[in-house]
C-alpha cells in the first residue's frame, strides 16, 4: 500500500541538514515553519482598534485584541473575553460575565474596568474616529464586579450580543478616556489576543505568540510584510515553500485566479467582504460641481475594458450597492461608455475644446488625480482612465503619494480633484458617512439636500421595508447625481499555501480563527 | 545546545495529510475517466445522441431537459433527461429549504414593524404552517396552538382547518397534496397560493405535464400569503417545484431497469415515497448489472459500478430511515464499504441520514490528492491516449472531484458540521466564475452553497449566490427577497462600518 506523502520527505531532509549544521556550530536549532508570512498592500493605519480605518488594520487588530464575543464558524455567537451573558427581560440591557485569569500582553490582569473604559473612551467626545456611531446604542455601562459588566441600551434590542464584536483596550495604557490619533499605542498596542507585537518597522510588523494567552495559538509568529506591488505578492506566494515566500495573499486579483486554480501548492479560499471601487469627484472643484462634467466623465470611462486589462472579472456598478446588496436597485442600469454622448453633454454645457482640453470661461477640465501608490494596479488603471478622458478633452494629471500621505491629503485635507479607491463594508453597506453632507467620511464635499433627506428619513425609520425602499431610491439618486463614479466590485479570493492547515477565513475580519491555523 | 521546542506546529510534529488513494487509483484505471482518455468515442456518442448532453455539460439543465424531450427516447437520452430533471429538483429543493429556514426570522421581523397588527392573521397562519413542516406535515399541538390565534371565518383560517384535516374531504386532500384532492375548491386565497397547493396534488395524481405547466406559469416573486407590501411564502408548499421535477425524472426513467433505478430511487424519496425507493434499490443491489451506462456515470461522483453500488446502498440507508426503519438503516450504514474516497463519503452521508455524526476526514483536506491520483493514471497511459486532451480540455477530472466533494459537503451539512459543508461547497467551484453558474458550477451546487451559507449565518453570501443564479433559476426570487428583507432589518437596526481598501 503506498501512502501519499506530499512534501514531507524533502522537507524533513532539509530540516535534518539544517539541524546538523546548526548543531555543529553550537547554535540553537530554530523551529522551522513557525512563522506565518503574509503581505499587505498598505501598512495598517493604526493598531489602536478605534483608529483601524483600513482593512489591513482591521485584519491585524483581529490578531492582537479580543472582543467580548465572536461569531464562530457555525455562525453562532461564542464567548471570548466574556464567558456568558444574560439579556435583560425588557431587552433594554445585557450583563456579561467576564473570563477570569486573562492577561494583557504587558502582564496586567484584564478586568471589567477595561471593558467599561473601552466604551467610555469610544463615547468620549475627544476620541474622534469614524465608527463612533457603533457605540451609540449603549446608554450606560456599569461594572458589577471585578468580572462583571452591565450595558444599558437606548432602546430595546433583539440579539444584542451580536453588537459586542468591538475590541477591548486596556485602561491602564491610557491617561484618560480622550484618546488621540497620535497615541503611541497605535504602534505599541497592548491586547489580550493570541499575538502581541514584537517588532514594528516601516516594512513589516512581526507578531509573536502570546505565551499567556487564555486560549492557544498553533503558529509561533506572524510576519506581515508591506508589499504594495501585487505582482510581487503573487510571486512570493508561488514560491511559498521557499525562505522568502509567503503563506497567504489576502486578495488575489481575479486575473491571477487561473494561475492557482489547480495548483499543487496553493489553495484558493474566498474572502467574503462587501467592497467596491470608485472614482471620487471633489465637489469643491467648480467644474466637478457641474453635473454635466461628472456625467461626461462617467460616460467616457470604459469600465469593462479597464477590468479586463488590469484586474480581471468584476461586476460594474450603478450605485453604492453591489448586486448582492438588499438595497441594489435593479431598475437602474449601469452606464456604458459612450464617448459621443459625453462630448455632446460637454458641448451643450458650454465646455468647448481649446487645444487638448475643454474650457468654459476660466474653468478648465484639467484635474489633479491623486492616487494611493499602494492601491493594486493603480498606475495601470490611472493610465487607462487618463487615456479615456483625453478622448473627450478632459485632462487628468497624476499625483502618486504613499498611503499615509494619501489619507492625510485626500481624506483629511481634501486636496484633490479626482481619486480612485476602494471601500469595504461589514455585512451591509452603511453609506450615510460617505454621502450625507455631515457624514464623517464625506471627504468629497458632497452636499445634496435630497440625499440628506433620504438618508435622514431612512435612519429615522423603524420599518425595514421602508428602509429598504429608501436605500433603493438612494441608489437611483446617487446613480443620477454621481457624487462618485461607482466603478465595480470584485470577488475576493485569498491564495493560501497548502502548508497552512485548518484555514477558516472569517468574512470581513479574516483572522478571527487564526489561532486554530497550523503550519507544516 | 538547546532542545527543539515541541509545539503543535513544529516541523515534523504535525504530519502531512496521508491519504491512501491506492484503491482510488485502481478504480480510476478501470473507470470512465481513464476509459475516455483511452478512447473518447463514448463521449462523442452522447453528444451525437442529443443536444441535451451538451446543455447538461455546460450547466444548463433546463435547456438540457427540453432537448432530451425532443431528441428521442433512447436509454442514454432518458437517463440524461432524468439527470437534468433531478438537477433542477435538487436546486429547487435547496431553495425550498431556505424559505422554510428563513420563515421564523421573517415572522419575527414582520412582527417588529410598526404596522405589525395588520399582519397578525397572516403571521399566525404562516407560523402554524412552519410548525407543521417541522412536525413532518402533522398537525401537532404546537401547530394547532398557532392556528388557534386565527379569527373565525377568514379564508386563511379555513385553510388552516383544512391543513389540520378539518373540512370537506377533497379540500383536505388538496391541501395535503393528495391525488384525491384534484377537483377540490379552496377558499378565497391568493391565486399563486392556490396554484402551488394544486401543483402538489397534480403530481400525486400523475398529471406531471399539467403540474409542470402550472409551475412554469407561476409568478415566482409573488407571495403565497400577500400583505400590503410583500408577504410570505407558505412553508408547507416550499418544495413544490422540487417535487414536480422529481416526477419528471420518474417519467423519463419509466421502464428502465438496472442502474438507472438509482435515479428513480432519489426521485421517489423526493416525492415522499420511501417504500418505492426501497423496492427500486433492493432490486438493483440484489442483482447489479455488470454493464454500467456511460450516461449515468459521466460527470458524476462515481467512477464505475462499484462506486454506483456504494451510492445505491447509501441511498437505501436514507430510504430505510425515511420509512421509519431506523435500526435497519443504522445497520445498513455500518455495513457500507470504505475502500475508496467516494465510498467513505457515501458512508458519511448515510450515517448523517440516520442521525449519526459522521467522520469529517473522509474527504482529503487537499482535494488535489484525489485529482492527482486520477490524473496520474491518465498520464500513465502515455502518448497514445487519444482522449486525454478531451478529458483535460473539458476539465472532467476536476468535475468528477467536484461531484465527490459536493457530496462530502452534503454529508457534512447533514451531519452537523455546517462550516465544513460551506468550505467544501466553496472549494468545489470554478473560481473564475465565482459563485455563478458555469459548466462546473452546477445549479444545485450553487443553491446548496447558498443554503449552507445561510446555515452559518452568512445571509449576504447566500444572497450573492441567489442573485447570480437568477437568470438560470428564476425561482430564486422568493428566497432572495426574504434575504433582502432580513438584511434590511439588520442594516436598519445595527448600521455598519466602512473602511478603506480591499
Amino acid at each position: 500500500m503506498t501512502l501519499e506523502q506530499g512534501a514531507v520527505a524533502p522537507m524533513m531532509n532539509r530540516l535534518l541538514r539544517c539541524t546538523a549544521v546548526l548543531l555543529v556550530l553550537g547554535m540553537a536549532v530554530p523551529a522551522l515553519g513557525q512563522t506565518f508570512r503574509y503581505p499587505e498592500d498598505t501598512r495598517p493605519t493604526s493598531l489602536l482598534p478605534f483608529f483601524a480605518e483600513d482593512m489591513s488594520a482591521v485584519r491585524m487588530v483581529e490578531l492582537i485584541f479580543d472582543s467580548l464575543v465572536i461569531k464562530n464558524k457555525r455562525g453562532d455567537m461564542e464567548g471570548a473575553l466574556a464567558t456568558s451573558w444574560q439579556v435583560d427581560p425588557d431587552k433594554m440591557g445585557i450583563s456579561f460575565a467576564l473570563r477570569e485569569g486573562v492577561k494583557w500582553h504587558d502582564g496586567q490582569p484584564f478586568t471589567a474596568d477595561d471593558v467599561a473604559f473601552t466604551v467610555k473612551a469610544a463615547k468620549d467626545r475627544k476620541t474622534v474616529f469614524n465608527a463612533k456611531s457603533k457605540y451609540r446604542f449603549i446608554r450606560e455601562v456599569t461594572v458589577t464586579g471585578q468580572f462583571g459588566v452591565h450595558f444599558a441600551f437606548d432602546r430595546p434590542l433583539s440579539d444584542p450580543e451580536t453588537r459586542f464584536l468591538f475590541k477591548i483596550i486596556p485602561k491602564h495604557a491610557f491617561k484618560s478616556s480622550s484618546i488621540k490619533r497620535k497615541d503611541k499605542f497605535n504602534r505599541k498596542p497592548i491586547g489580550t489576543g493570541p499575538f502581541r507585537v514584537q517588532k514594528y518597522s516601516l516594512r513589516s510588523i512581526r507578531l509573536k505568540r502570546f505565551e499567556d494567552y487564555w486560549g492557544e495559538a498553533q503558529i509561533g509568529s506572524i510576519m506581515m510584510q508591506h508589499t504594495p506591488d501585487k505582482s510581487a505578492q503573487v510571486n512570493l506566494l508561488q514560491y511559498s515553500g521557499g525562505k522568502a515566500g509567503v503563506q497567504a495573499v489576502i486578495f488575489l486579483p481575479p486575473k491571477n485566479i487561473p494561475l492557482f486554480e489547480n495548483s499543487d501548492s496553493v489553495v484558493l479560499e474566498p474572502y467574503h467582504t462587501v467592497s467596491w471601487w470608485y472614482m471620487a469627484y471633489n465637489h469643491k472643484n467648480k467644474a466637478l460641481r457641474d453635473l454635466a462634467v461628472r456625467q461626461a466623465i462617467a460616460l467616457a470611462i470604459n469600465r469593462e475594458e479597464l477590468l479586463e486589462a488590469h484586474l480581471g472579472r468584476g461586476d460594474t456598478l450603478s450605485g453604492p450597492f453591489t448586486e448582492s446588496s438588499p438595497f441594489y436597485n435593479f431598475e437602474v442600469e449601469p452606464r456604458e461608455q459612450d464617448l459621443a454622448k459625453a462630448r455632446e453633454i460637454l458641448d451643450a454645457a458650454g465646455y468647448k475644446k481649446k487645444g487638448k482640453v475643454r474650457r468654459k470661461g476660466r474653468v478648465k477640465l484639467d484635474f489633479k488625480f491623486v492616487m494611493d501608490k499602494e492601491l493594486a494596479s493603480n498606475q495601470a488603471l490611472f493610465l487607462g482612465i487618463q487615456a479615456q478622458l483625453k478622448k473627450i478633452g478632459v485632462i487628468a494629471r497624476p499625483q502618486y503619494v504613499d498611503h499615509a500621505r494619501y489619507r492625510e491629503q485626500v481624506f483629511s485635507r481634501k486636496k484633490f480633484d479626482l481619486t480612485l479607491n476602494v471601500w469595504s463594508f461589514e455585512e451591509v453597506e452603511d453609506v450615510y458617512p460617505l454621502f450625507h453632507s455631515e457624514g464623517v467620511m464625506n471627504f468629497i464635499n458632497y452636499n445634496n439636500a435630497d440625499v440628506d433627506t433620504l438618508l435622514d428619513t431612512a435612519k429615522a425609520t423603524r420599518d425595514y421595508k421602508q428602509y429598504k425602499e429608501y436605500m433603493k431610491k438612494l441608489h437611483a439618486t446617487l446613480n443620477q447625481d454621481l457624487p462618485y463614479f461607482f466603478l465595480w466590485s470584485l470577488d475576493v479570493y485569498s491564495g493560501i499555501s497548502k502548508r497552512v492547515r485548518n484555514v477558516y477565513i472569517q468574512p470581513y475580519y479574516y483572522f478571527t480563527s487564526f489561532k486554530e491555523w497550523g503550519l507544516q | 545546545m538547546s532542545a527543539c521546542k515541541k509545539r503543535a506546529d513544529s516541523e515534523g510534529a504535525a504530519s502531512v495529510e496521508q491519504v491512501d488513494v491506492s484503491a482510488d487509483r485502481a478504480a480510476a484505471r478501470k473507470g470512465w475517466l481513464v476509459g475516455l482518455a483511452k478512447d473518447p468515442a463514448a463521449l462523442n456518442g452522447l453528444a451525437d445522441a442529443s443536444d441535451g448532453w451538451k446543455q447538461l455539460f455546460i450547466g444548463d439543465p433546463g435547456s438540457a431537459f427540453a432537448a432530451f424531450q425532443k431528441d428521442g427516447a433512447t436509454e442514454s437520452n432518458r437517463i440524461g433527461q432524468a439527470r437534468a430533471a433531478l438537477e433542477i429538483s435538487d436546486a429547487l429543493d435547496a431553495l425550498g429549504l431556505m424559505v422554510v429556514a428563513m420563515t421564523p426570522k421573517l415572522l419575527k421581523a414582520q412582527a417588529g414593524r410598526p404596522n405589525a397588527p395588520s399582519s397578525a392573521v397572516e403571521r399566525a397562519f404562516v407560523h402554524g404552517r412552519f410548525l407543521q413542516t417541522q412536525a413532518g406535515g402533522a398537525c401537532d399541538a404546537a401547530t394547532k396552538k398557532a392556528f388557534a390565534a386565527l379569527p373565525e371565518g377568514a379564508p386563511l383560517t379555513q385553510l388552516a382547518g383544512l391543513a389540520c384535516g378539518s373540512g370537506e374531504p377533497a379540500a383536505v386532500a388538496l391541501v395535503a397534496g393528495k391525488a384525491e384532492g384534484i377537483e377540490a375548491e379552496l377558499p378565497a386565497l391568493a391565486s399563486q397560493h392556490i396554484r402551488r397547493l394544486k401543483i402538489r396534488t397534480l403530481v400525486a395524481a400523475g398529471k406531471h405535464k399539467v403540474a409542470l405547466r402550472m409551475l412554469r406559469s407561476l409568478r415566482r416573486a409573488d407571495a403565497d400569503v400577500p400583505l400590503v407590501d410583500g408577504g410570505f411564502q407558505d412553508p408547507g408548499v416550499a418544495g413544490v417545484g422540487a417535487a414536480v421535477y422529481a416526477a419528471q425524472a420518474l417519467e423519463a426513467l419509466n421502464g428502465l431497469a438496472g442502474w438507472p433505478q438509482i435515479l428513480a430511487a432519489r426521485a421517489h424519496l423526493r416525492l415522499g415515497a420511501p417504500e418505492k425507493a426501497l423496492a427500486a434499490l433492493d432490486a438493483l443491489i440484489a442483482a447489479p448489472p455488470t454493464a454500467v451506462p456511460f450516461a449515468l456515470v459521466v460527470n458524476s461522483a462515481a467512477q464505475d459500478g462499484e462506486d454506483l453500488l456504494a451510492w445505491a446502498k447509501a441511498w437505501r440507508v436514507k430510504a430505510l430511515q425515511a420509512a421509519g426503519r431506523t435500526a435497519d438503516a443504522k445497520a445498513a450504514a455500518a455495513a457500507l464499504p470504505t475502500e475508496r474516497i467516494t465510498m467513505r463519503v457515501a458512508r458519511a452521508w448515510a450515517e448523517a441520514c440516520v442521525g449519526l455524526k459522521p467522520a469529517t476526514n473522509v474527504f482529503p483536506e487537499d482535494r488535489g490528492v484525489l485529482s492527482r491520483a486520477i490524473r496520474d493514471e491518465i498520464s500513465a497511459l502515455g502518448e497514445g491516449a487519444k482522449g486525454a486532451a478531451d478529458v483535460s480540455d473539458l476539465t472532467l477530472v476536476e468535475r468528477h472531484v467536484d461531484a465527490v466533494q459536493r457530496l462530502y459537503a452534503d454529508a457534512m451539512a447533514a451531519g452537523g458540521h455546517p462550516a465544513r459543508a460551506v468550505k467544501a461547497a466553496e472549494t468545489a467551484q470554478d473560481k473564475v466564475n465565482a459563485f455563478a453558474p458555469s459548466s462546473r458550477n452546477r445549479l444545485p451546487a450553487l443553491a446548496r452553497a447558498a443554503l449552507y451559507s445561510l446555515d452559518i449565518d452568512r445571509p449576504r453570501v447566500a444572497l450573492k449566490y441567489l442573485t447570480r443564479l437568477k437568470k438560470k433559476l428564476p425561482e430564486v426570487s422568493a428566497p432572495a427577497e426574504m434575504l433582502r428583507d432580513l438584511l434590511s432589518q439588520k442594516a436598519m437596526e445595527q448600521g455598519g462600518d466602512v473602511k478603506q481598501s480591499p
